[in-house]
């Protein structure tokens, strides 16, 4: 297969809340290759959005190492971990997280106006954005004014604007009905195939799974034996 | 970019945001109106000192510091003849006329009563007080007098009348002559209005048996040329070897020094106050705005903006609001100062028996000193907020509903 493009090793984080110590995630070990389609399921408090977040470079484990790209991570800086964040990973949110005073169009350009990209090619580039994920009519609506399932597709497109080689999701679908998941999944899918963008995807919802290369257990914040299902 | 978010995060909520221009506005239109009203009163404050003490006096030292009766430290005429070639030579000076003050007594066969007289040069268009009644002195006038109005209706004195005056010379010898009242005048105090006389320069000479001046009274054409011109004359009396001292009006009226003070305590206090109210209340304001949108912060940062990208944009919230503020505080100040202007008020202030008129100076200096202000005290409010609000933690921030 192709390249690595993310390992995680002997990953913990732990959370303090007084005496108490609630160990999230517990020694994990992970990779994931370009173009992977990996989906992570487990049952809930398991630890899924605490391991995302710490592949997501939006947290930071209490040991253990992420390599972006060959890169170790944990002594980054903050301003240099955003710039990655920025660069080389996409976020998608449970729900949406869209930013409500900017249209559809402002919240996929926003990104390239953090990456400084030119006028006219941002303004193209968003527009691919938008047909890609089929709102490029509804490109000047605020949030508020679209349905779920566009403003799932609007945060898709934001996820993929800066061009990320990885796209970390999760449980997009849960604030869907299944048609509009269905939707949503099928876009994910499609743009893993055509663009080989990496995607982690965290969900409980068995329909998804169709579109997994991968699937992996979470419990107690440890991957399951075995349940890394190669291609 | 930034500004077009900020912009449309202030608008997000509209009533807050109005509430809050709404208090930068009021504060600055206040501040605004009350520095308004202090730069009318110093220039009011200026052009009456100015009058009763001409933009520059000329004196031996001696005329200032010793207040006491007693040996006299007059310019003989020579001295006198060489400062009138300095004083020719600079061309800001428009007109100057020498003083000798006298005390003595002044009556009819019915009524005295002590007075302190100005001697003044007719000629020089130098009128310290407001005339009430009768004429003021004219060039040529000899044995005429002005009086006090508390004095002339002390002594029943009706312009025209005939007084008897008694006084010492120089050389300490009695004196007396009859006096004719020109007219009275209004200091604007009471205690001055009882005992203060003005006559003729050349009566008052006479009268102390002297050709001597104690104090030469200079008008400038422009009140901030003062300090240069008296620097300037201070240097040529110097050089001429005149051993004069020049005074401002600013160090000679006492009172407008006084009420500088008092005015600038005042005002700094009010200004403080309102900086204070003002910035505390944005400060509200705006943690409670950075608070309401933490999740859109957090997802922000977490899609790839920096700390500083985020507090930068915070900031430039806080900076809308203080331009917007502060322009709407200027508009409302200057629209209420051109009313008040326009109202033609006057109010009597304590120890004052005139009325003098209430108004605003609205200038641009202070529009922009206002203006500034407003920006600076929203935006340091702004300060802590945006500064909180950039370091929070983006699982929690995203946690946040
Ligand atoms: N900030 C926190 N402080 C303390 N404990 C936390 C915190 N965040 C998560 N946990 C705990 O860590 C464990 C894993 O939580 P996490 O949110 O990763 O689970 P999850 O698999 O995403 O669950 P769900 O399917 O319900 O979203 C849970 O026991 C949770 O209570
Ligand atoms: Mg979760």
């Amino acid at each position: 297969m192709s390249a690595m493009l993310l390992k995680a090793e002997n990953l913990s984080k732990e959370y303090r809340s007084g005496a108490e110590v609630v160990r999230a995630v517990r020694s994990l070990s992970l990779e994931v290759d370009s173009g992977d389609f990996l989906i992570i399921n487990g049952p809930s408090g398991s630890g899924k959005t605490t391991l995302l977040n710490l592949l997501g470079l939006i947290d930071r484990p209490t040991s253990g190492e992420i390599y972006l790209e060959g890169r170790a991570t944990s002594r980054l800086s903050p301003r240099s971990l955003a710039d990655l964040r920025l660069r080389r990973i996409g976020l998608i949110f449970q729900t949406f997280n869209l930013i409500s005073v900017l249209s559809a169009y402002e919240n996929v350009e926003y990104p390239l106006l953090l990456l400084r990209m030119k006028p006219r090619e941002r303004r193209r580039r968003v527009m691919e954005l938008l047909e890609a994920v089929g709102l490029a009519d509804l490109a000047h609506r605020r949030p508020e004014q679209l349905s779920g399932g566009q403003r799932q597709r609007v945060g898709i497109a934001r996820a993929l604007a800066a061009g990320p080689a990885l796209v970390l999701a999760d449980e997009p679908t849960a604030n869907l009905d299944s048609e509009n998941s269905q939707r949503v999944m099928d876009l994910l899918a499609e743009l893993n195939a055509r663009l080989g963008v990496a995607c982690v995807v965290v969900t409980h919802d068995p329909l998804v799974t169709k579109y997994a290369r991968r699937i992996a257990h979470l419990r107690d914040g440890q991957l399951q034996e075995g349940s890394l299902n190669g291609v | 970019m930034v500004f077009k978010l900020a912009f449309r995060s202030i608008l997000r909520n509209r009533r807050r945001t109005a509430v809050s221009l709404a208090v930068i506005g009021l504060g600055t239109a206040a501040l605004f109106l009350a520095n308004g009203y202090v730069a009318f009163t110093y220039s009011g404050l200026e052009q009456m000192s100015v009058e009763q003490t001409g933009h520059l006096q000329v004196a031996r030292p001696e005329v200032w510091t010793e207040t006491g009766e007693g040996e006299r430290h007059l310019l003989d005429r020579r001295q006198q003849e060489t400062l009138a070639r300095i004083l020719g030579e600079l061309p800001e000076v428009v007109a100057y006329g020498g003083t000798l003050s006298l005390a003595g007594i002044i009556g009819t066969d019915r009524q005295s009563t002590a007075f302190v007289a100005e001697g003044i040069d007719p000629a020089f268009a130098f009128t310290p007080w407001m005339l009430e009644e009768g004429t003021k002195l004219f060039p040529g006038d000899r044995e005429r007098i002005l009086l006090g109005r508390g004095m002339a209706r002390a002594l029943g004195a009706k312009p025209e009348d005939w007084l008897s005056l008694l006084c010492t010379t120089v050389e300490g010898a009695y004196n007396a002559a009859s006096v004719q009242v020109s007219g009275t005048f209004s200091t604007g105090t009471a205690q001055g209005d009882a005992r203060l006389a003005v006559l003729p320069l050349s009566f008052a000479q006479s009268l102390l048996n002297t050709d001597g001046i104690e104090k030469l009274i200079v008008k400038l054409d422009r009140t901030e040329a003062t300090d240069r011109v008296a620097a300037e004359l201070a240097r040529r009396l110097k050089a001429a070897g005149l051993p004069l001292q020049v005074k401002t009006w600013r160090e000679l009226s006492v009172f407008f020094k006084q009420v500088r003070t008092m005015y600038g305590a005042i005002f700094g206090f009010m200004t403080i106050t309102i900086f204070g109210l003002v910035s505390f209340s944005v400060l509200e304001v705006m943690t409670l705005a950075f608070f309401e949108r933490m999740r859109e912060l957090g997802t922000a940062m977490a899609i790839g903006t920096s700390r500083g990208q985020i507090f930068a944009q915070l900031l430039s919230e806080g900076l809308l609001l203080g331009v917007f503020g502060g322009l709407l505080g200027l508009g409302l100040g200057w629209l209420m100062g051109v009313g008040l202007n326009n109202a033609h008020l006057t109010y009597t202030p304590p120890e004052m028996n005139e009325p003098v008129p209430f108004g605003v100076q609205l200038s641009l200096g202070a529009a922009f000193f206002h203006f500034l202000t407003a920006l600076l005290s929203t935006l340091t409010s702004t300060l802590y907020p945006a500064w909180r609000a950039a370091r929070i933690s983006i699982v929690e921030a995203l946690h946040h509903v």
